[in-house]
């Protein structure tokens, strides 16, 4: 089957800055593609050259198997785009802000009202159909932006970071609502540094930074390709050195540090972590308290690939 | 593109920004110049002046019988028009001194010993047109006088007959301008009604808020909602036309507001011809609106630095338009004069020139050259937003 999106060896250079660096991507029919990386790290840049509102100086752009220009209406009509920033008339209402937008795709008034009817119901905003922009809270202006990016129905769909500064509940209705979308037969691109978010949502998660990808695959896959497999916390009244060495010298681990109180024990995967750890400290008669196990993360995975925490603020070039 | 243009016309009706631009600004100043020139003209009217005539022995001796002829002829009413003098007699100085400092009166006329007229004014004159009118019919009078006085000296014979000195007399006293006075235009021009004019001219420019605006909204490099726009499938042609729509509406709207609010409110005269004013405020919205989309259009500049050029530009073209004031007028005749190409290349000159020729030219075809001219502007100011507009690719956004 046609890939929907296919992206080859992208260059985008904002000056000497390299913003996409032989940047590939392939997103299948009816996948959410999780575009995963720290702010700066070409998310934003690599969706406005496949929207063609960037220039760039190498690579190609294919959208549902056709190179994509400027001037492809055609399949501009199978798009929808949700900012990372909110895009809508402040003058407008909810409702006439979607029926705008919605009327860039869509001539025919009768087929806009039921499109606009079915987005309104989509994101939930049918009770503030008249209320303008600046009326609505941060999470329902987050959802009227997604109402405008999706009303006339686009088989594929870009979101941008469409979760910045949303509270949990809204945050929680975005993420179902495109599962929904998908179910209904949708293509999605996510881009986020959320990784709870990518995880919950993405069928297949491409992790970039510096304007290249450094890994893909499922969550599963992704967690995987690295060593660490599981990470320990115990809370340790005291901790003798011998029973700390005695616990770097276990197989399967790969680091233990001991800090106010807290053991912090990194282990690869394996299925008997766990019961090691606690019989090593049980034998050097270390009393336990609280223990916590919990399996890699993308953070994880991101930190093991580039060294870095995901969530490192850097400024996004080229805005 | 027809419904796009709808919201786009709801979304600036709701633009309070721009109401206050566009609508109220023009009304605001239009209602700043009726307060102006309401001072100024009642200054200069002339109407009918209060004038009072101490009626004693002086007065009515025989040597003051011309002067009281005079006075006389001009207190009454002509056909039609009002009487010139509303002469108020005083048998008493002190009466005649208590009218004047109680401004019953504006001038007190006296006769002296021999004849002569004198002429008193209320303390803290502002020396007002009507004593300057008062003053000049005086002046004529000792004039005419004297002239008699000569001819009697020099040439008796000529006042030998009764026929001689009442022809002379007729010719004197009578009210038979010397010069002829000749018009080439429609109706007196009046100089209040070019500011009103240039006005017109200055909302012009300033309407072209709407059309930046709007088309600020189409180009993703100037706002989150143009990069919407730009990647739907909508042709950017077609968004265009959408703004000019819209924008060309409302511009429209607004001058005819303008317009109505200084013929019917302001009382400016457009000599007869007001039905052609929708075809000159018609043309005026499309150069306008051609104004502000190729400004926005241009893809140089940020959303902020055309903003300023606007607001500048705007004031700047509304100056050789004459609006600000009796130097920017004679500026607009200088430049109309010594360099035609400059104001023929500015809209808020063109556009007070289409009003000015309207009312003031027994032949319409100046009027529509102007059309003509502020026409052509506008498609060359369209041909550059439409150039521009087909670039949809930014190195950045």
């Amino acid at each position: 089957m046609t890939d929907v999106v296919s992206v080859s060896n992208l260059v985008k250079r904002y000056g000497d800055l390299v913003a996409l660096d032989h940047f590939s991507l392939r997103v299948a029919p009816g996948e959410i593609l999780g575009l995963l990386g720290p702010n700066g790290s070409g998310k934003t840049t690599a969706i406005n050259c496949m929207l063609q509102l960037l220039t760039y100086s190498q690579g190609s752009i294919e959208l549902f198997g056709q190179p994509m220009t400027p001037a492809r209406y055609d399949l501009k009509r199978k798009i929808g785009v949700v900012p990372q920033q909110v895009a809508v008339f402040d003058e407008l209402t909810a409702r006439e802000n979607i029926d705008c937008f919605c009327s860039l795709y869509v001539s025919d008034r009768a087929e806009r009202r039921v499109l606009v009817d079915a987005a309104l119901d989509f994101v939930g905003l049918r009770d503030f159909q008249r209320f303008r922009p600046r009326k609505l809270s941060g999470g329902l202006l987050r959802r009227l932006n997604i109402a405008c990016g999706i009303a006339h129905r686009p088989e594929l769909i870009l979101f941008d970071e469409p979760t910045v500064a949303v509270d949990p509940q809204s945050r929680n209705a975005i993420l179902s609502g495109i599962q929904r979308l998908r179910d209904e037969g949708a293509t999605v691109v996510y881009t986020s540094h959320y990784m709870e978010e990518v995880e919950q949502i993405c069928s297949r998660i491409v992790i970039m930074d510096h304007g290249r990808v450094l890994a893909q695959g499922t969550a599963d896959e992704l967690k995987r390709m690295i060593s660490t497999g599981e990470k320990i916390e115990i809370e340790v009244a005291d901790l003798p050195a011998a029973a700390l060495a005695a616990l770097r010298a276990l197989p399967h681990v790969i680091s233990a540090v001991y800090e106010a109180g807290v053991l912090r024990v990194s282990c690869e995967a394996s299925q008997r972590n766990l019961m090691d750890v606690l019989d090593a400290l049980g034998r050097a008669d270390v009393a336990v308290g609280r223990v916590w196990s919990e399996p890699p993360t993308l953070n994880d995975v991101f930190l093991e690939i580039t060294g870095r925490e995901l969530r490192d603020e850097t400024p996004e070039a080229g805005r | 593109m027809l419904s796009l243009a709808g919201y786009h016309i709801r979304a600036m009706l709701r633009n309070n920004g721009i109401l206050i631009w566009v609508v109220a600004f023009p009304i605001i100043l239009a209602t700043l110049f009726m307060v102006m020139f309401d001072g100024m003209m009642s200054n200069q009217q002339a109407g009918t002046i209060a004038v009072g005539v101490l009626a004693d022995g002086n007065y009515q001796a025989p040597a003051a019988e011309p002067l009281r002829a005079m006075l006389g002829a001009l207190a009454e009413e002509g056909p039609g028009e009002e009487a010139f003098l509303a002469l108020t007699s005083y048998a008493d100085a002190d009466e005649a001194n208590d009218a004047l400092i109680a401004r019953e009166v504006e001038v007190l006329v006296t006769v002296d010993a021999d004849g002569a007229p004198q002429m008193s004014v209320p303390p803290n004159s502002l020396n007002s047109t009507h004593e300057a009118m008062v003053q000049a019919v005086l002046d004529r009078y000792l004039q005419s006088e004297a002239a008699v006085s000569e001819l009697a000296r020099n040439d008796p014979a000529a006042l030998a007959s009764p026929e001689a000195v009442a022809a002379l007399t007729a010719d004197l006293m009578g009210d038979e301008a010397q010069t002829a006075e000749v018009s080439v235009l429609r109706v007196d021009p009046s100089e209040m009604a070019r500011f009103y004019y240039a006005l017109l001219g200055f909302s012009t420019a300033m309407g072209a808020n709407v059309a930046s605006v709007l088309t600020e909204r189409l180009k993703a490099n100037l706002s989150p909602v143009g990069a919407r726009c730009q990647v739907s499938s909508m042709q950017p042609a077609r968004q265009l036309g959408a703004v000019l729509i819209a924008s060309w509406v409302i511009v429209f709207c607004c001058l005819m507001a303008a317009f109505c609010y200084i013929r019917f409110v302001a009382n400016v005269s457009f000599a007869g011809r007001e039905a052609l004013a929708p075809v000159a405020c018609a043309a005026c919205a499309l150069v306008s609106c051609a104004l502000g989309m190729a400004l926005w259009a241009l893809p140089w500049l940020s959303a902020n630095v055309k903003d300023a050029v606007l607001t500048v530009g705007v004031l700047v073209l509304a100056l050789p338009a004459g609006l600000y004031g009796e130097p920017a007028l004679g500026l607009s005749d200088w430049l109309t004069q010594h360099m035609p190409w400059l104001q023929a290349i500015n809209p808020s000159v063109q556009a007070a020139n289409a009003f000015y020729a309207l009312t003031y030219y027994d032949s319409l075809v100046p009027f529509f050259q102007t059309l003509g001219t502020i026409l052509a502007i506008a498609a060359v100011l369209f041909a550059v937003a439409a150039l521009c507009m087909r670039r949809q690719r930014y190195a950045s956004l």
